[in-house]
């Protein structure tokens, strides 16, 4: 419990000081870390929200960050799931 | 033994889930009614660690630093010099400064309009997207549709976000924006593409009279410098040819700008500006 607690203060903060890349990075590797970790899913929504701007489009799609997030999350509990890997 | 086990979700992780789905649908039609609610919400409650980031970062710049104390003596003697002779340089753009505003209000254009200074509270690569967290908002004066510029001259982007202490900048460079804009002495008009980290890239005539050093400005009158034409792509053979440019100025080093339309500067200011451009004329995506 308070690796997750520690996981999600780094997160606030890598938004707030690091690079969007560390971010990122750190997001996926919580997600195959913990059980079901859908403050991942919140920390690309702060991503997109604060730091995009209105009609901001990746390839067409806006909050990219945001559905990316939610598509790992389902990978990473299909892969979990199947593989024995567990939190 | 069979090691592809499958293992059903239990009813608790079920309901979760399901939770969070119709938490993620209402959110998505708050954003669609209101846009701005969640980016002024969260930005609000950013806002102050990003200004203690700041203010952390301007006290500590050089507290640590690991120089003798005769290397930064000499660094200190060379900066010197560099200052008397930028000094200089300075006073001669001031008089063609006051002779630029002297002309402008003799053909009837007023001066140039209040212009807020604001720090910049975080920029790329912090944000994924080209955009930048300013800390003046609207108890500012700062408008939806602000110019956004460094030393009065050189363009950054345009105010696309208004908080009560914050603000929120789209580059021009920003990737797929379009900014139509004016090069060289004879102001040819065409509409450039951003395409991310300071970069510009346009299609013109194959005749068109462009060369490399050019100035990229605003069409309009009173608007600054965008870029100077860094590279020209095309063979005699082609219809069109593509020029590339880049913001002359290093954002990761730049602390204040400013906000409200600069002046545009006269052709001889913008030449030496050319040449006060921390990056040499070549390809632009090498630099």
């Amino acid at each position: 419990m308070m690796k997750r607690v520690f996981a999600n203060l780094f997160l606030f903060l890598s938004v707030l000081v690091f690079p969007w890349y560390v971010t990122v990075s750190a997001l996926v590797i919580f997600i195959f870390l913990f059980r079901n970790f859908y403050e991942a899913a919140f920390f690309s929504f702060l991503l997109d929200v604060v730091y995009s701007t209105p009609g901001t489009y990746f390839l067409g799609v806006p909050f990219i960050l945001t559905l990316a997030s939610f598509v790992f999350l389902i990978l990473a509990s299909f892969l979990k799931r199947h593989l024995l890997l567990r939190a | 033994m069979n090691l592809l086990r499958t293992v059903r979700r239990p009813r608790r992780e079920k309901s979760f889930l399901g939770t969070v789905l119709i938490l993620g649908v209402l959110i998505a039609g708050v954003h669609f009614f209101f846009p701005f609610f969640f980016s002024s919400l969260l930005s609000s409650l950013l806002f102050p660690f990003w200004t203690f980031h700041k203010n952390a970062n301007e006290t500590s710049m050089g507290a640590f630093s690991l120089e003798s104390r005769q290397s930064l003596i000499s660094r200190v003697e060379d900066l010197s010099f560099k200052l008397d002779q930028v000094n200089l340089d300075f006073q001669t753009l001031h008089l063609l400064e006051l002779e630029n505003e002297e002309l402008k209000a003799a053909l009837g254009r007023s001066g140039r309009e209040k212009i807020i200074l604001a720090a910049i509270l975080s920029r790329p690569p912090r944000s994924p997207y080209d955009t930048l967290i300013l800390d003046r908002g609207s108890t500012d004066g700062v408008k939806k549709g602000d110019i956004v510029s460094i030393d009065n001259h050189f363009l950054v982007g345009e105010i696309v976000e208004v908080g009560g202490s914050f603000s929120k900048v789209e580059l021009f460079s920003s990737p797929g924006k379009e900014t139509e804009v004016q090069i060289g002495k004879d102001h040819i008009q065409t509409i450039v593409y951003g395409f991310g980290a300071g970069n510009f890239r346009a299609r013109l005539p194959q005749d068109t009279a462009i060369a490399v050093g050019d100035v990229v400005s605003m069409t309009s009158f009173d608007i600054g410098v965008l870029g100077f034409v860094a590279k020209i792509e095309g063979t005699s053979a082609d219809a069109f040819r593509v020029l590339y440019f880049r913001t002359p100025f290093n954002l990761s080093q730049t602390r204040m700008v400013e906000i409200g339309a600069p002046t545009t500067p006269s052709l001889i200011e913008a030449e030496s500006l050319k040449d006060e451009s921390p990056f040499p004329e070549g390809n632009p995506e090498s630099l």
